[in-house]
């Protein structure tokens, strides 16, 4: 039987067409520069302003770039980060395989042994222990020690460790420990300026100019709620779904309320000023 | 003659035997007797003269004074008739008797012969034997025919009853009332006469005492009401009384006095409204009038009918009488609810917190809205209450919107006011530098100035320099504000789409509303048709037939402004090129020219850039002799209220100031604003201004000496109030008293001097002790009122506590085995690891460790009572910031005592760095019991705000607590602020700094600080305190209790 989806192999994972971005400030070079010397990346950024894109982006111009490679280029291997993820989750572990066992890599011992740019996304939510594991690796080292084989590898050339991190949570026990923080450099993301965000919303919503400029318009005006109560502006994600669901034909005002107003926020003062600027920046 | 002879001689002894006096008398009535009575009749005539005189010779001489003039009048038979009368009374009174006589020939002018003896008795029945009954019966007599000159028969019937009835109370009240019923009936009109002497047989039947007053003030009264109203006015009042027996005159002051606030034209239909209202209830148709006013100020005419509608209902209803009036009275929710869903006034208190949140939005986080009273309160250089404006960091909005008959529509105006003024700072009107180029016109400041041949001076702010170069600064600056608003009105139109059919609306009835342009002189006309196709109706300009031709050109150089990419600058240009040709227009009023005044043909399109070649007609189509000699002083054209007063010269100044203090020099201050233009006008005191100015703004221009010299002073202040109170310690014989100075712990803290950039050591004092205890009442209040919201609270925090009971995986002992875990093990102990055995796991609870101290704001401030009467749904009267405050405090520990975190509740204030008063409600390691819920029954508001020390003392308890997580969560209710905090009272900088730093000392050694404020100016000042610190400002203060639970749970979540 044929199935439905496609299983790939973590470290066949590989970005072929060009993803959509739009550099913002130096962040292409900056990265560019770090993976070439191999220093250890992390991408500070509110929720939904183009972490991931960029790093899917960079993955892919690396690899276009690095013409010499053999078909591998630079894979990009991403791991979703969660409060119960353990050492052997990302590093491996031994199967029972009938009465033998059998050794199976985790995510980051595939990333370091193929040279891939290894993703750790919202690193903050992963526990302090398993967090530490990574250390040596994102040092002058380079090393990914396996405790359960009692062997050290060394990281593949390609291997770069990137993290994610959103500083915007309000929460005290959110934060990364200094020891690793300082092993990083830090690119800070944030809502691209009109001008740009109405570029990433005709381009992804495949909507008109205008519109896109409209919510454009709308983020930058709901981002100056956030000190008032908002806890985290509208990201250039939303307003992409917005510019979507207008372009599937909904209209402008309503696409705004469901995308925008009633995504953000359930108190009902700042629901209604949302709408309210909603409703004067787009006519009925 | 000889007849008449004749009968003098037969009389004449008898009558002087009965006094010498009557023959004269009688001579003269025989004389003038007309010689068509009979002799028979004469002789009847002269016998009953007789019988008269020997019942009264003065009855006889009246009789006979009043012989011919009745004769004139009735036929002689008459005569008898009234000597029998007069007989009759004098039965009573002869002088009654007499009075009768002498006022029958008026009487009988206005009436027959046949009401003589109906009005006999009337009188008569006045007389009831005392001198006092008997003098009003003369004036009765007397007044009579005064008063049928107004009345009718029935009328005065009427009178005389109402009359009658007083004088049965008191005889000198009726006799004043009549006295003066003659002249109150001559100016009331014929239709209300009966219904007065209805009214004040009402009056005299409840409250007799008031009738003079009836009689003196009801005309006057009555004259409130639109004439034709007025009878069914007295009638709605007749109606309420004898309902209620109530007494007339206090519901007629009432009512006329309410009725008298409200436009004429209404009167019919609320008088017609009240009395249907009477018929039900009649008190609450008096309160409906009463009220009648506030509640159309607020309401449609049609909405009215609602209004009503709804409180007769509640009458059909059966609702109690009282319950009725008092909805009338709008002192029910009920009543307030309905106004409020009928009232299409919007006002901005009611709304400011949904205002606010959209100024923001639209202009950025700095963004401030306040109610224009606010800004002609401040008394800065604007003086208008009523229009919208911004000083360069606050927008003013009018106190309320009344424009359209509904609220939605109202409160789109008020955000149609709001994008305009934020779009006067985000599209830049106060950017402008001197002699910049616009984005199409080029300068012609240069170009002016060699013309002028004198320089400005560049101390002044740009806009002032310009305004400079003109000859008329009210010219230029009325010109200016037309353009550039205009560019602004463009800007915002493609900005926010969804508000341009709005502001069409509104540029409709703005339009309408503008002054005749024929009333105007010529040159003010110029300017009022620029303002007119500025509000988007060209269609409404009007010019002289033989000038069409530059007022087109000048109407249309504004479709420039619609470019969303001009400037200010081009808006400058355009403003200098219309001066030039307003300018030069006499301002005569044109109306006396005669010209016809014709509506402007096509003009160019919208964007058109204009040729703005100089353009001074060399021909005028009007005598320029003539004009000149009827010149009159050009007048400031009046703005429409959604675009305000708009003085950009002042706002750079002011801004200016803001950042520099000595930027502008006090002379310079003074010129600006004795050249505004509104102020000019005002006559306003500019030295009054000027401090004003000085103290709001520069705050101190003072050096540092005089500073140290403040602070020395409140330091001695200090000193002196120490000694007060070492003094009050040392005679404080009562030992609880010594106790309680006994467990006053005190620590110092070092301040933080930006200025110095260095810490002053030691510099605080502050003195921990525990909070006093109060009632439990309030917290078993508190939960009771809220028990809802606990509810979901706990609930809430009950959901993050699975964390704190989280299993805890990977143990090498426990109560369950992990399968993965197991597996896991298993299979690297094949691979032959041998790794530990920790496949256990286990249901603990895990202490979460997060300690949390929170810190109130106890200042004198927190007194405030956020109670505002705008507010439909009050909150109970007289809560303050400190109740809500005590409120949130019982929230937040039912939420703590669900999730179980350690906490702390501080209290602080104090006076002085050497007496910051640090309360403890609970400490960190402390169980939660009655002591501290009856703590918080005595949270107070005290006296000042020195948060750097509260906030270091606090941290420093936190930091000896051990615990992973250590939060300070600080509530307050405005600035930090107290004496010697700052070198004076206006200076906020230093104890801003002075908190920031404290915050900053904490966040070093781990804690994590949270700021919530209920100020509504606190973005201002927060923004500076906390740049990497989290804050949020709960806008509206009743929300707190609710909202603080919340806002821990984010911060303390996981
Ligand atoms: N500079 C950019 N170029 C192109 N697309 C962008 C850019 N910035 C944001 N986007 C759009 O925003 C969307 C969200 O971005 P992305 O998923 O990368 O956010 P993120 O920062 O990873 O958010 P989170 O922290 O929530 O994971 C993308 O799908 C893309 O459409
Ligand atoms: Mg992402």
């Amino acid at each position: 039987m044929k199935q439905a989806f496609k299983q790939l192999n973590a470290e066949d994972f590989r970005i072929t067409e060009e993803p959509y971005y739009l550099p913002i400030a130096d962040e292409v070079a900056l990265f560019e520069s770090a993976y070439k010397q191999q220093l250890p990346v992390l991408l500070k950024g509110p929720t939904g302003c183009g972490k991931t894109r960029f790093i899917e982006y960079m993955s892919w111009r690396l690899h276009r770039q690095s013409g010499n490679h053999e078909e591998e280029g630079v894979p990009l291997i991403t791991v979703a980060c969660h409060e119960d993820l353990t050492a052997s989750d990302l590093v491996g572990r031994y199967l029972l395989e009938g009465d033998d066992t059998r050794w199976i890599d985790g995510p980051i011992t595939r990333a370091v042994k193929v040279g891939a740019i290894c993703y750790l996304d919202e690193i903050v939510e992963a526990r302090k222990d398993t967090t530490v594991l990574i250390h040596p690796l994102a040092d002058y080292r380079r090393m990914l020690p396996m405790e359960k084989r009692g062997e050290l590898i060394e990281a593949a050339d390609g291997f770069l460790l990137v993290l994610s991190f959103n500083p915007g949570y309000q929460s005290a026990l959110k934060d990364l420990k200094h020891s690793t923080r300082q092993r990083f450099i830090a690119i800070e993301f944030d809502y691209p300026g009109r001008r740009e965000e109405t570029a990433i919303i005709s381009a992804e919503a495949d909507c008109h100019a205008e519109i896109a400029a409209d919510l454009a318009k709308l983020g930058e005006k709901v981002r100056h709620l956030k000190a008032h109560g908002l806890a985290e502006g509208v990201s250039t994600r939303l307003l992409v779904y917005a510019g979507k669901l207008i372009a599937d034909g909904i209209s402008p005002r309503r696409a705004c309320q469901t995308a925008i107003a009633q995504a953000l926020t359930d108190d009902l003062e700042i629901k209604g000023t949302i709408e309210e600027v909603i409703d004067s920046i787009f006519e009925e | 003659m000889s007849s008449a002879q004749t009968l003098f001689d037969r009389y004449r002894h008898e009558l002087a035997h009965l006094d010498a006096d009557l023959p004269p008398v009688f001579q003269k009535a025989v004389q003038n007797l007309p010689s068509t009575l009979a002799a028979s009749q004469q002789q009847r005539w002269g016998e009953d003269g007789v019988v008269l005189a020997r019942t009264s010779t003065r009855l006889a001489a009246a009789y006979f004074d009043a012989t011919a003039h009745l004769l004139a009048r009735v036929d002689p038979d008459v005569l008898g008739d009234c000597k029998e009368l007069a007989l009759q009374l004098t039965d009573r009174s002869p002088l009654v008797a007499v009075a009768f006589l002498q006022a029958s020939p008026d009487f009988l002018s206005h009436r027959d012969a046949a009401a003589l003896q109906e009005w006999v008795h009337q009188g008569g029945r006045f007389c009831r034997g005392s001198w006092k009954s008997a003098a009003l019966a003369q004036l009765f007599f007397a007044s009579s025919a005064t008063l049928m000159q107004s009345l009718s028969a029935n009328e005065f019937q009427k009178l005389a009853a109402v009359i009658l009835r007083l004088s049965e109370h008191s005889m000198d009240l009726a006799s004043s009332c009549l006295g003066r019923a003659a002249e109150v009936f001559a100016s009331l009109a014929a239709s209300e006469r009966l219904d007065f002497i209805d009214l004040a047989d009402q009056v005299v039947a409840t409250t007799w005492s008031d009738a003079w007053h009836y009689f003196e003030s009801g005309p006057e009264l009555l004259s409130s009401v639109v004439k034709d109203q007025r009878g069914h006015f007295l009638q709605l009042v007749t109606q309420i009384s004898a309902a209620d027996a109530s007494p007339p005159l206090p519901i007629l002051s009432a009512t006329a006095g309410a009725i008298a606030e409200m436009a004429s034209v209404e009167h019919a239909e609320l008088i017609q409204l009240a009395s249907r209202l009477a018929s039900h209830n009649a008190a609450a148709a008096v309160e409906f009038l009463k009220s009648v006013l506030f509640v159309r100020q607020r309401i449609t005419r049609e909405a009215l009918h609602g209004w009503l509608a709804r409180g007769l209902q509640l009458s059909v209803e059966g609702h109690d009488r009282d319950a009725v009036a008092a909805f009338f009275r709008i002192e029910t929710a009920g009543a307030q609810l309905l106004l409020g869903s009928l009232s299409g006034r919007v006002e901005f208190e009611r709304f400011a917190g949904r205002l606010r949140l959209y100024a923001t939005a639209l202009g950025g986080e700095e963004m401030q809205l306040q109610s224009s009273d606010m800004l002609a309160e401040r008394n800065i250089g604007w003086v208008t209450k009523d229009a919208a404006t911004t000083d360069g960091n606050t927008v003013f909005v009018p106190a309320s919107i009344d424009q359209f008959g509904d609220q939605k529509a109202n409160l789109q105006v008020y955000k149609v006011c709001i994008a305009h003024q934020t779009g006067r700072l985000t599209f830049g009107s106060f950017r402008y530098g001197y002699g910049q180029d616009g984005r199409y016109l080029k300068s012609t400041v240069t170009a002016r100035e060699r013309q002028l041949a004198k320089e400005t001076d560049f101390l002044h702010s740009p806009m002032q320099r310009l305004f400079d170069l003109f000859s008329s600064r009210r010219l230029i600056a009325d010109l200016f504000t037309i353009v550039e608003d205009t560019r602004i009105d463009a800007c915002v139109q493609v900005e926010y789409k969804g508000l341009r059919s709005w502001m069409l609306r509104l540029g409709s009835h703005m339009a309408s509303e503008r002054p005749e342009l024929l009333s105007l002189g010529l040159r003010e006309a110029f300017v009022e048709n620029l303002l007119r196709a500025s509000l988007g109706h060209r269609e409404t300009v009007r010019w002289p037939e033989e000038g069409i031709e530059q007022m087109t050109q000048a109407v249309d150089a504004l479709q420039l402004m619609t470019r969303f990419d001009a400037s200010v600058a081009d808006s400058v240009e355009i403003a200098a090129w219309l001066f030039d040709i307003a300018v030069a227009l006499p301002n005569f009023s044109a109306r006396v020219l005669g010209n016809t005044w014709l509506p402007l043909p096509q003009g160019s399109v919208a964007g058109a850039i204009p040729d703005t070649s100089p353009r001074v007609a060399d021909r005028w189509w009007f005598d320029e002799g003539t004009a000149d000699a009827l010149q009159q002083p050009y007048a400031v054209s009046s703005q429409p209220f959604s675009r305000g007063s708009f003085k950009p010269e002042l706002v750079q100044a002011l801004t200016s100031l803001h950042e520099d203090r000595d930027s502008i020099s006090k002379e310079q201050l003074q010129q600006l604003l004795e050249n505004s233009e509104e102020i000019e006008g005002e006559d306003v005191d500019i030295d009054l201004l000027l401090d004003h100015i000085q103290s709001e703004l520069a705050s101190s221009h003072d050096d540092l000496q005089e500073s140290d010299d403040d602070l020395q002073e409140s330091e001695d202040d200090l000193q002196e109030r120490d000694g007060d109170l070492r003094e009050d310690e040392s005679i404080a014989d009562d030992p609880l008293d010594e106790e309680v100075a006994a467990t006053i712990q005190w620590s110092y803290y070092d301040e933080w001097d930006f200025r110095a950039n260095d810490y002053r050591p030691a510099w605080c004092h502050v003195g921990e002790r525990p909070a006093g205890e109060g009632e439990l009442d309030f917290y078993t209040e508190t939960l009771k009122r809220n028990h809802g919201l606990i509810a979901a609270i706990r609930r809430q925090f009950e959901l993050m506590r699975p964390e704190t009971f989280r299993k805890l995986k990977r143990l090498e002992d426990g109560h369950e085995i992990e399968l993965d875990q197991a597996i896991e093990f298993h299979a690297d102990r094949k691979a032959g690891i041998g790794p530990l055995a920790r496949f256990y796991s286990r249901r603990d609870k895990v202490e979460r460790n997060v300690a949390v101290a929170f810190l109130l704001d106890m200042s004198a401030s927190t007194v405030d009572e956020i109670y505002d009467q705008s507010r439909m749904d009050p909150l109970p009267a007289g809560k303050r910031i400190i109740d809500l405050e005590r409120e949130s405090t019982v929230l937040i520990i039912e939420a703590l005592e669900a999730i179980g975190d350690s906490y702390a509740i501080y209290g602080f204030s104090g006076q002085g760095r050497k007496n910051v008063v640090f309360q403890v409600i609970k400490e960190l390691d402390q169980e939660f019991d009655d002591s501290v819920r009856k703590r918080i029954d005595t949270i107070e508001p005290m006296r000042a705000t020195r948060m750097g020390a509260a906030i270091r003392h606090a941290q420093a308890k936190l930091i000896s607590y051990p615990a992973k997580v250590r939060i300070l969560m600080l509530v307050s209710d405005g600035r930090p602020q107290d004496q010697g905090y700052g070198r004076d009272r206006t200076d906020f900088d230093y104890a801003v700094h002075d908190t920031k730093q404290a915050l900053v000392e904490g966040k070093r050694e781990g804690i994590v600080p949270f700021l919530i404020t209920v100020d509504k100016q606190g973005p201002d000042y927060l923004k500076e305190m906390c740049q990497d610190i989290s804050y949020t400002v709960v806008a509206d203060v009743a929300s707190l209790p609710e909202r603080l639970p919340g806002i821990y749970r984010q911060l303390a979540s996981r």
